[in-house]
């Protein structure tokens, strides 16, 4: 509850709210007071104030919390996902950048998250889908057969590289390959994460959809033959 | 004619079960604050998306009933009011606080009535 040290002032400040509200409420439960002005304003602090510091503080809490690897790894189809982010071993696109301390407990928000206008309200509007697509289809899959099945919406944007890959560096434009397609990538036409490149960031996911795909294409020649 | 007496039905119906409808409140606000807590105590999708949906729901829905309340309650108080000085100004002694300055506001709309 208390291991984010940036939520914490906000989760401490909800549950001091939340406990002074339940406490006047049970109060006006258990004590059935006549409806006084005293009454009322115990009432208005338990029903109205209090419980909006609650609400407000917890959502920040909130927020900061659907950020964190932990909480995007609590769905099982995102395991092996979670597993590669935290592996000490791991060489790939995704490991390498979770063993960034920039990038630290908040390595997939920091990815895959909307760095336009409206960034976390954008992302987490986005998020609800995940949960729509958990709760009605993926929920009851086994991880063997989700793995397949999961597959990110659209190509990765280059923009979101280039936050902290600025394109700039003469480092980075001494590479052939980067001169060559500086244009592209800043376009958004080239996705660093694309095959070939520096990607896929989640090999392993990549290495299921080509397994699934061939188990597929010898079934449809299987039924051929039978035919 | 009839909206002012539906209004006032709406007032007197509320005035009557104005400890109902605030137990009703209390327990809302307290699921909403549970759900809200269990939020932080365990952040995973589930809690979270009913703390800031149902939870915040409920508190909002709890707050809404204790303003009617509280205005109906402000409303009959001046009624109230309303009634004592009408009783008062027609002469009619005042009694018992509560019940007789309702039936003396009667008395003194029925003495309106009768004088020309």
């Amino acid at each position: 509850m208390f291991n984010d040290p940036y939520s914490f002032p906000y989760t401490a400040f909800a549950l001091g709210c939340a406990g002074l509200a339940a406490v006047l409420l049970l109060w006006y439960l258990i004590a059935r007071p006549k409806l006084g002005r005293a009454t009322k304003i115990v009432l208005l602090l338990g029903i109205g104030v209090l419980p909006l510091g609650t609400a407000a503080n917890g959502n920040v809490a909130g927020f900061n919390a659907t950020k964190t690897r932990t909480f995007c790894g609590s769905c099982h189809v995102m395991t092996p996902f979670n597993d590669d982010a935290t592996s000490q071993g791991s060489t790939s696109l995704a490991a390498r950048h979770s063993r960034n301390e920039e990038f630290g407990s908040e390595a997939c928000y920091m990815c895959h998250a909307d760095y336009g206008m409206f960034e976390t309200v954008v992302t987490k509007l986005g998020g609800m889908r995940h949960v729509y697509e958990y709760a009605l289809n993926f929920h009851q899959l086994s991880l063997d057969e989700a793995l397949p099945r999961i597959h990110i919406r659209r190509p990765f944007p280059s923009s979101t590289c280039m936050r902290c890959h600025s394109t700039e560096n003469p480092g980075w434009r001494r590479v052939g390959d980067h001169r060559s397609l500086l244009d592209q990538v800043r376009a958004g036409e080239v996705s660093c994460a694309s095959n070939g490149c520096h990607g896929p960031a989640h090999p392993f996911a990549q290495v299921a959809h080509l397994k699934a795909e061939q188990a597929e294409q010898a079934r449809a020649i299987e039924d051929g033959g039978a035919r | 004619m009839t909206r002012p007496r539906k209004g006032r039905d709406a007032i007197g119906l509320i005035s009557r079960r104005t400890r109902g409808i605030l137990v009703v409140a209390a327990i809302m606000t307290l699921l909403g604050l549970a759900l809200m807590v269990w939020s932080m105590a365990e952040p995973k999708p589930m809690p979270v998306i009913l703390a800031m949906s149902a939870g915040q729901g409920l508190g909002i829905f709890a707050f809404l009933l204790f303003g009617i309340v509280v205005l109906v309650d402000q409303l009959r108080a001046q009624r109230e009011a309303g009634a004592r000085e009408a009783a008062v100004s027609s002469g009619i002694p005042e009694g018992a606080p509560g019940e007789l300055p309702v039936l003396a506001a009667r008395s003194a709309a029925a003495s309106r009535e009768a004088s020309p």
